[in-house]
């Protein structure tokens, strides 16, 4: 796509400018080496949808051409950089909602094209994952990734972008979407993981034995729909009873399924695979009982265990950046007619 | 971008109905209603508000177990509840996009598993419960249309004040 061009290496400063836009979160960056951080902008939309109780797709879309100019501008003035100081552009171009990874794409595409440097394509879970190298470079590898979102339950043995091995995933609802559901119908608003996460504080997560799913086939997958409709249940029986139901007791119960769900099959797998560390990602990994239980467990096996800072366990265009920073060490460049995958895999 | 809200507080089952009319009044269908708020908050009431203020004089009951009820009125209406649904495909299921493309008032209850269809223009209407009698009822526009709809009712409700 480029005319022929000398290309940094590793001993130059790189800078990249990344666009992060696949669901609610406008964000902008500019990373320095990959793991530096020089500037991290989100411009958040969750107040307007949680206000509907959910992401609007069609309005995410027209707010993230709104916001996505302005947050550039920020990122560049906080790094203290301009346009022509950059090496690439990089953006997420999946998986996550069609029309607002169109809008990061496409203007990233447009300043690979005007600056005539390098476009690259960032895969959303990747990100996610390096998220945790931002904060802490001394990771070692290979690794084991949990990664827990709205869109994903993802168990994975990694070694580096080219070498990881997916071992188990949801085979219905992702953790982030169950939390989701039973804070709709608790009446906890949206989104789920902090409503029910601040509802449990004061709760008895053993008030409430819910069912943990065990796979037949002894598989590191996850489910959470059994779950879901047990508490759906409780709720509906307390209801038809005309008892009270205590918020507290059944937030707390449910969390601590999800919890026990997540943790045992993460313990499972460490012990199973040859790995340094682990590492948690995605929303969900910001939930203070996951990460409590999950070092406890670990403490005793003696891995190593990171967890990403809240800023960048939420949807951020730094953990893009720093995926990108390799690519372009791989000159791992695409082509201007890449198109947005909404549901790309790792 | 500014974004007009209502609030209209309802201190009983006839005052919500009347202000239902009132929104009612100002609708231009094709429109997309969303009524959110917990079991037993009203969501219903407003539906059978507009619904008569549209000249259907039937009865208008919550379609919890049928999904999707139609009223056949000067303007056809068409009301939903999807409390009972899990997943958006069991919307495709049931012809949802196919709905939402009638030249309809639509009136969606528990909508949340439908945003991730419905277009960026629709009236919503939002119930919060105060206490047995009291509503507070929210009202809000995304897109052109119904912001100017909210904002004509704004007055409308305001002059009367």
């Amino acid at each position: 796509m480029n005319a022929k061009r000398n290309y940094k290496n590793k001993e130059d400063d790189i800078f990249i400018l990344a666009l992060e836009s696949s669901c609610d979160e406008t964000a902008a960056s500019v990373n320095k080496n990959g793991l530096e951080v020089l500037a991290n902008v989100v411009s958040s939309q969750v107040e307007l949808h949680q206000k509907f109780g959910g992401v609007v797709p069609e309005i995410a879309s027209r707010k993230h051409l709104e916001l996505l100019l302005p947050v550039i501008d920020e990122a560049l003035e906080k790094a203290g950089l301009e346009f022509r100081d950059l090496d690439a552009v990089a953006a997420t171009y999946g998986p996550g909602l069609v029309g607002g990874l169109l809008v990061g794409l496409t203007a990233a595409k447009a300043i690979a094209l005007s600056l005539e440097i390098p476009l690259i394509a960032v895969n959303h879970i990747a990100g996610h994952i390096y998220a945790n190298f931002i904060d802490n470079p001394q990771i070692k590898k290979p690794l084991i990734c949990l990664t827990i979102s709205g869109g994903h339950t993802d168990l994975l043995y990694f070694e580096d972008l080219k070498g990881y091995e997916i071992l188990g995933r949801t085979r219905d609802d992702a953790a982030g979407e169950a939390f989701d559901k039973i804070a709709r119908y608790m009446g906890l608003g949206y989104p789920g993981g902090p409503a029910i996460e601040k509802a449990a504080v004061e709760g008895d997560p053993q008030a409430i034995d819910f069912p943990r799913a065990v796979m037949a086939d002894n598989s590191f997958d996850f489910s959470f729909s059994g779950l879901k409709t047990a508490v759906m249940n409780y709720i509906n029986n307390q209801k038809q009873k005309g008892k009270e139901i205590d918020q507290a007791d059944l937030a707390a119960s449910f969390q601590e399924a999800v919890v026990d769900s997540l943790s045992s099959k993460l313990l499972e797998a460490v012990k199973k695979y040859d790995i340094k560390s682990v590492v948690l990602s995605g929303g969900v990994a910001a939930n203070k009982r996951l990460r409590e239980v999950v070092e406890a467990e670990l403490k005793e096996v003696e891995i190593e265990f990171y967890y990403p800072s809240l800023e960048l366990c939420t949807d951020n265009a730094a953990m893009i950046g720093a995926v990108a920073y390799y690519q372009y060490l791989d000159r791992d460049f695409a082509s201007l007619a890449i198109s947005a995958d909404p549901s790309l895999k790792l | 971008m500014t974004r007009e809200e209502l609030k209209f507080i309802s201190s009983s089952a006839e005052q919500s109905i009347e202000f239902a009319k009132k929104i009612a009044a100002y609708l231009d269908p094709p429109s997309l209603i969303l009524l959110k708020g917990e079991l037993g908050s009203g969501k219903t009431l407003m539906a059978q508000g507009i619904a008569s203020a549209l000249g259907y004089e039937d009865e208008v009951t919550s379609p919890t177990f049928n999904l999707v009820q139609e009223y056949r009125a000067a303007q056809e209406i068409i009301h939903m509840d999807l409390y009972r649904l899990d997943k958006s495909e069991e919307l495709i299921e049931i012809g949802f996009e196919d709905y939402l493309n009638r030249d309809a008032v639509i009136l969606i209850e528990w909508p949340e598993i439908a945003l991730s269809l419905i277009p960026a223009d629709f009236i919503f209407i939002e119930i919060i419960k105060k206490t047995n009698d009291k509503r507070e009822i929210i009202i809000s526009g995304e897109g052109k249309k119904a912001e100017r709809l909210v904002e004509r009712l704004f007055k409308n409700v305001n002059s009367r004040d």
